[in-house]
This record gives C-alpha cells, sequence and structure tokens, in this order.
C-alpha cells in the first residue's frame, strides 16, 4: 500500500527524500536539547562525584577524592533523615489518598451519572494548581493566628493547633513519634499533599469502577454476595492495574516535592527532603563533589524503587489477564 | 435505593464545599484588606480592587507576567510541535527502539534536584544564568515527553489509512497530512498543549536556582519572594496567588464547555477508559 503511493513519480521519490530529512530534523533536535538537559549533568554529576570540587576549584585542577564523597554522604546525619523523610511521606500520603480516593469513588457510584461531573469537578481544581500558590494559600490556612483552620475549629469551640510545629502529635513516647514523624508540621504537610492528590485517586478508582458492566454486578448480587464482597471481589481486583500505573505516578511525582516544606519551613533539617538537601549543600553552601554524590545516591535508590515498581506492575498485568 | 443516592449526594457535596473551600477563600480574600483576612472576616462592602492595584503599581509585577507569559508561550509551542512530531514518528516508524521510550520517559520521572547542580553549573559556564531562553529550554525539555507520550496514545486513534485515501484521492502529501491526521487529531493536541503549558506556568525549582533578577524571573518566584519578607502581606499574596492560577480555572471552566459539547475529545485523550 505504501510503495504504491509513493512510488508514482520521481518527484513523489524526491518528496519522500524530504519528507525523511525533516522528520529526522524534527526527531533529533528535541532529543538533543533533551540530552543535554538529561544525560549530560548526569554524567557530569557522576564524574565530580568521585572528586573534590569546591567552587573555588571549579575552574582549575580536581583533586582526585576516590569514594570519601560517598562516605561522608552517609555518616551525614541530617541526609539520612532527608531521605527518612521522603520516604515516609511517600507512605503516609499514598496510604491516605489510596483509602479517601476509594471510598469517594465508592460513594460517587450511588449518585446518578449526570450529577457525577458536577460533583467531581471541585476536586479537579486543586490537581492543577501551581506548587507555590497551594503551599502560599496553606500557609494562611493553617496560620496559628487568624489562619482558617483554627479559625474553623474555633466555631465548635476546640483549642487552637500550632499547626506548623516540630511539636509531636499526641502525648506519651515522645522519642518514637518523632522518629516516625509524627508531628504537627510533617501532618501539615501531608495535609496539603492529600488535599492536592486524593482527586487523582478518585478519579482513577471512579473511571475503572465504570468500565465494569451492569450485567456483572447483577449477577453476583443474584448468587447472593454481600455489597462488601462485591466490592472486594470484582470492584478492586478491576481497579488493580490503573492503580499499579497511578501509584507509580504519584511516587515519581512526590520525589519531586518541593515548594510545600520550603514555604513552610525553609531549609530546617527536620523536615526537610532530598530536594531541599540537595539545594542546601550544592546550591547554597556550593559544596559541589558533596552533593553530587548525593545525587548519585538518590538516583540509585530511584532507579531500585522504579525497577521494584516495574515488576510489581507486570505482576499486576499478570493477573489481570489471569483473571 | 433512593435513600441511600440522597445520603451519598448530600455527603459528598459536603466533601466537595470542604475541598474547594480553600481556594475559594484565597480568591475572595484577594480582595478584602489585610486586617479583614487575619480577622477572616467577609462583608461585601469591604470588597476592593486595592490588592490588585497595588500589584500593578509594583515595579517588578508587570516584568514577571512578562517573563511567565513569554516562557509559558514560547515553551509550549516548542513542546508541541516537536513532541507530536516526534510521538507521530516514533508511531509510524517501527525503528524507534524501546530504550529510546524509556529514556524519554525518563527525563521526567528523575526528580529535578538531581540535575539542578550540573544544570545550574551548565548554564553557568555558558553565560546563560538569568536568561529567558534557558527556562524555555528548561520548560520544553521538562514537558517534551509529557507531550510525547500523550499524543501518542491520540495518534494511535487516527489510521493512517485515512491518510492513504486521501492520497489516492489526489491531494498533495502535506494536504492529506494535515486534512486528516493533524485535523482529527486537533481536540487532543489543544488539550496536551494546555497541561504542558500549565506545567511550564507552574515551574519554580528550576527557576530559583537559574535566575537572579526579575529581569527574567517568572511569576511563582516573586510569589515566594513576597511570602519570604517578614512581614507577609496577605491580601497581595492572594491577589498575586489568583493572577497564577487564573490559567487553571479557564482551563477547568474550558473542559466543563467542552464536556457538554463533545465528549469524544476526552475518549481521545484517555484512550477510551
Amino acid at each position: 500500500m505504501k510503495s504504491a503511493c509513493w512510488a508514482r513519480s520521481g518527484r513523489m521519490h524526491m518528496n519522500r527524500k524530504m519528507d525523511e530529512v525533516t522528520y529526522k530534523a524534527l526527531i533529533v533536535a528535541p532529543l538533543l536539547i533533551l540530552l543535554s538537559v538529561t544525560l549530560f549533568p548526569f554524567l557530569f554529576v557522576l564524574v565530580v562525584s568521585f572528586f573534590k570540587v569546591r567552587s573555588y576549584n571549579l575552574d582549575s585542577s580536581w583533586e582526585f577524592a576516590g569514594i570519601q564523597n560517598y562516605l561522608e554522604v552517609f555518616s551525614d546525619r541530617e541526609n539520612i533523615t532527608s531521605v527518612l523523610n521522603t520516604v515516609l511521606y511517600i507512605i503516609y500520603a499514598l496510604g491516605v489518598e489510596f483509602i479517601i480516593g476509594m471510598a469517594m469513588a465508592a460513594l460517587l457510584l450511588y449518585v446518578k451519572e449526570k450529577y457525577r461531573f458536577s460533583l467531581i469537578l471541585p476536586f479537579l481544581i486543586p490537581l492543577l494548581l501551581a506548587p507555590i500558590v497551594v503551599a502560599m494559600l496553606w500557609k494562611q490556612v493553617l496560620a496559628y493566628d487568624g489562619g482558617l483552620l483554627n479559625r474553623f475549629l474555633s466555631i465548635f469551640s476546640l483549642e487552637p493547633v500550632v499547626w506548623l510545629s516540630p511539636e509531636p502529635l499526641f502525648g506519651g513516647n515522645l522519642s518514637l513519634q518523632q522518629s516516625l514523624n509524627m508531628t504537627h508540621g510533617f501532618i501539615s504537610l501531608l495535609l496539603v499533599e492529600i488535599w492536592q492528590w486524593t482527586p487523582l485517586f478518585v478519579a482513577g478508582f471512579l473511571v475503572s469502577f465504570s468500565i465494569l458492566r451492569k450485567e456483572i454486578i447483577q449477577s453476583a448480587v443474584m448468587d447472593g454476595a454481600s455489597p462488601l464482597r462485591i466490592f472486594t471481589d470484582i470492584y478492586f481486583p478491576m481497579a488493580k492495574p490503573l492503580l499499579y500505573g497511578l501509584v507509580l505516578l504519584r511516587v515519581m511525582d512526590m520525589l519531586k516535592v518541593y515548594e510545600t516544606i520550603w514555604v513552610f519551613f525553609g531549609n530546617s533539617p527536620a523536615f526537610a527532603n532530598i530536594n531541599i538537601r540537595m539545594v542546601t549543600t550544592g546550591i547554597d553552601i556550593r559544596n559541589y563533589s558533596y552533593c553530587s554524590a548525593f545525587s548519585i545516591v538518590v538516583f540509585l535508590l530511584i532507579f531500585i524503587v522504579l525497577i521494584l515498581g516495574r515488576l510489581l506492575l507486570e505482576r499486576a498485568g499478570r493477573l489481570y489477564y489471569a483473571d | 435505593m433512593q435513600i441511600k443516592t440522597a445520603v451519598a449526594f448530600i455527603i459528598l457535596a459536603i466533601v466537595a464545599l470542604i475541598w474547594i473551600a480553600p481556594v475559594a477563600w484565597m480568591v475572595t480574600a484577594s480582595f478584602l484588606p489585610y486586617q479583614r483576612i487575619i480577622a477572616v472576616d467577609f462583608s461585601w462592602n469591604s470588597l476592593s480592587l486595592a490588592n490588585y492595584l497595588s500589584l500593578f503599581h509594583n515595579d517588578a509585577f508587570p516584568r514577571h507576567l512578562r517573563n511567565s507569559l513569554l516562557i509559558t508561550i514560547i515553551g509550549t509551542i516548542l513542546a508541541t510541535l516537536f513532541g507530536s512530531f516526534s510521538a507521530l514518528y516514533s508511531m509510524r516508524h517501527r525503528r524507534f527502539s524501546r530504550y529510546f521510550l524509556y529514556w524519554i520517559v525518563s527525563s521526567r520521572i528523575i526528580p529535578p534536584a538531581a540535575f539542578l547542580l550540573p544544570s545550574y553549573l551548565m548554564f553557568q559556564r555558558l553565560g546563560m544564568l538569568n536568561n529567558l531562553v534557558t527556562l524555555v529550554l528548561i520548560g520544553f525539555a521538562l514537558n517534551y515527553s509529557l507531550v510525547f507520550w500523550l499524543m501518542r496514545s491520540v495518534f494511535a486513534q487516527i489510521p493512517r489509512e485515512m491518510e492513504y485515501s486521501a492520497l489516492i484521492d489526489g491531494a498533495s502529501k502535506l494536504r492529506a497530512f494535515f486534512d486528516t491526521t493533524i485535523r482529527y487529531s486537533a481536540p487532543g493536541l489543544l488539550f496536551v498543549s494546555l497541561f504542558a503549558g500549565i506545567f511550564i506556568w507552574n515551574e519554580f525549582l528550576l527557576s530559583t536556582v537559574l535566575t537572579i533578577d526579575s529581569s527574567a524571573q517568572p511569576l511563582t518566584l516573586l510569589l515566594g519572594q513576597t511570602l519570604s519578607l517578614v512581614k507577609t502581606d496577605w491580601g497581595v499574596l492572594f491577589a498575586l496567588g489568583t493572577i497564577q492560577i487564573l490559567p487553571v480555572l479557564m482551563f477547568i471552566a474550558m473542559i466543563l464547555i467542552f464536556f457538554r459539547w463533545k465528549k469524544s475529545i476526552f475518549l481521545q485523550i484517555t484512550g477510551g477508559t
């Protein structure tokens, strides 16, 4: 078919050559730009992480340091705290978003289809807001004095809460709570995250629930299955493949969180995640080799998580098709 | 069944109200004076445009707005153009390797902090710090892969046979291309480019590192700077925030209008799911 069309005349042949050139230009140019802002920096970081490079000797000779930078990175408690903060953030936020999203989607199924869209619209707005605007807005909402949330609590005559503080959430065992990040400040961060991103899970669950044909549910009801059983055995397995994708997407995006933490707590090491830490060491203190080594360690960690995620995804796919 | 539906509707309506309350508060409070915001005290008489006017009297704001608009518009056009053409190419030429695809998507997966330092050093060496071109390039590079992946699913639903049949009917190659493939993917193309545009418009971290003063900084940075002042004037900040989220609100309004008009657009973007 293709050759029949193109080989009609020599002019066509010329055109085809031109097309090839245009196509190649259109694909090579952007890839070069992409290369210059992704792959080249990565190689640069890899090299720098094995040398001693600070801002003063960037242009002159670099002293080889071996793995000394890496040893420094691993021996610094603040780095470990920042990685832990990031991991705990992902685990807590994902768990809550998953459960609330599922509950909301299940509720939405009860509502008539023509009202569903207008009900889901308010949830779509936070998804696209700039993180810096969200952070600014919530800093005001969570403010101790004159904040919207404390004002709201006072309607029910509840005590105002110091939201943005490193105080532990409950009384009792303080050190355990602190090591699990159960502090007011961290919960505030999670609150913002949950507010902004739960809608994605609502939409994801709703989409995968509404693909399901009514006959299947009806036959399950005929067989005497309880609503809970229908949910766990029919709705949830249906949603699985899409959800693995969504979770992966969220994990990747949560690794990019910067604005909220910066606006709420500045560069405070107690709340710093990997991004804050990298900006502090690399751009503020200008310890280039240290920051590079940390980047490589983080990159390797993410790579491992990605591979695990892919394996999970493939397993989910197999389960899906096996059913 | 009726009662269940009503209960579900009421619960969802309440949750939706709570969900939208902070944004509604921000937009409303941007018209209120500082004292009223702190006291959470709303009245119709106290609404005024004072916060917005003080923004436009400010020296830096118009420049930031101009920078943001330039970066967003040029970056979006570049990302859409190159991203969609690359997507088309990768769909139609099976030689396009799978590993290439993985690499393209990986540029969206790596956290920006990992290539923050080297891109800072690279642009510093090139003398391109505090330059609009740099930010356009960054915006383009971050969103190229997004456009690429979304447009692949749009193009996947347009059979190439349509183009062939146009050719057989005597259309020139270019005409056939524009009258079939581009024409049928236009709604998808529009939405994908708006999506990429919003991501460029919202970018913060890389702009912080790669710019120095208001000659190249986008609007998001003005927000950050105003926030870090000792005394925060929430009225002005909320006005800034409202301007910053205006494109998003317009985008959502557009979705609403389009949804009533033509559902097929959504099916095209989401691949029928």
